[in-house]
């Protein structure tokens, strides 16, 4: 079930940030990667939210700051 | 240091952004919803080109979450309201309206939609 719902969120994450799903680490941030810009976030928060059907509130899509969190975070709603 | 001019202390601050429209075009509703008001969007939805009128308005809202970075205040797009006060857009504060006064301008062209704001306390 875990490697399930990893394997799709990484899916979702590749296909926003343009990153091969086998490269992306969870230490990736919106810090370091130019192309995790605030537009692409939402868009993939978003794309996140619909797939595992359930929503984050505001204050936490601002703190999803990198890979890492984005999977922890999910896991703690959909695992 | 002499003549340098420390940003924190200024009583103003500007804030900028720029988008690809096409990101607003068949966009996601909840993605949508995340962003933008009621009137927002009855207003954006109004319009024949809804996408050029939903990203300049995001660009409003992300100037001014940056220029009020220099304010250390930390905003989200929902605490942001940019409505019509005749042909101008104006910018509405969630909670924060009777401490800032902010002054925006926006255009579209091509591809981009642009949004510039400026911030100052009251």
């Amino acid at each position: 079930m875990k490697e399930e719902i990893i394997k799709k969120l990484e899916q979702i994450i590749s296909a926003h940030l343009g990153i091969p799903p086998e490269q992306l680490s969870d230490d990736i941030s919106y810090e370091t990667e130019s192309d995790w810009d605030s537009i692409t976030h939402l868009q993939m928060i978003s794309d996140i939210e619909n797939a595992f059907n359930f929503s984050f509130e505001i204050e936490e899509i601002t703190c999803l700051e990198t890979i890492g969190n984005i999977k922890e975070s999910v896991l703690k709603k959909v695992g | 240091m002499d003549g340098l001019i420390e940003p924190f202390k200024m009583d103003f601050s500007l804030g900028i952004d720029i988008q690809m429209i096409d990101v607003f075009e068949n966009s996601n509703e909840n993605f949508i919803n995340k962003i933008f008001d009621e009137e927002e969007k009855r207003y954006c939805f109004s319009k024949s080109k809804p996408a050029q009128h939903l990203a300049a308005r995001f660009c409003i809202k992300e100037a001014v979450i940056k220029a009020m970075t220099s304010f250390g205040k930390q905003l989200n797009y929902k605490d942001i309201i940019v409505i019509m006060e005749g042909n101008n857009p104006t910018v509405k504060l969630i909670d924060l309206g009777l401490e800032f006064a902010i002054s925006c301008s926006l255009s579209h062209s091509g591809d981009f939609a642009i949004g510039s704001v400026m911030v100052k306390i009251k």
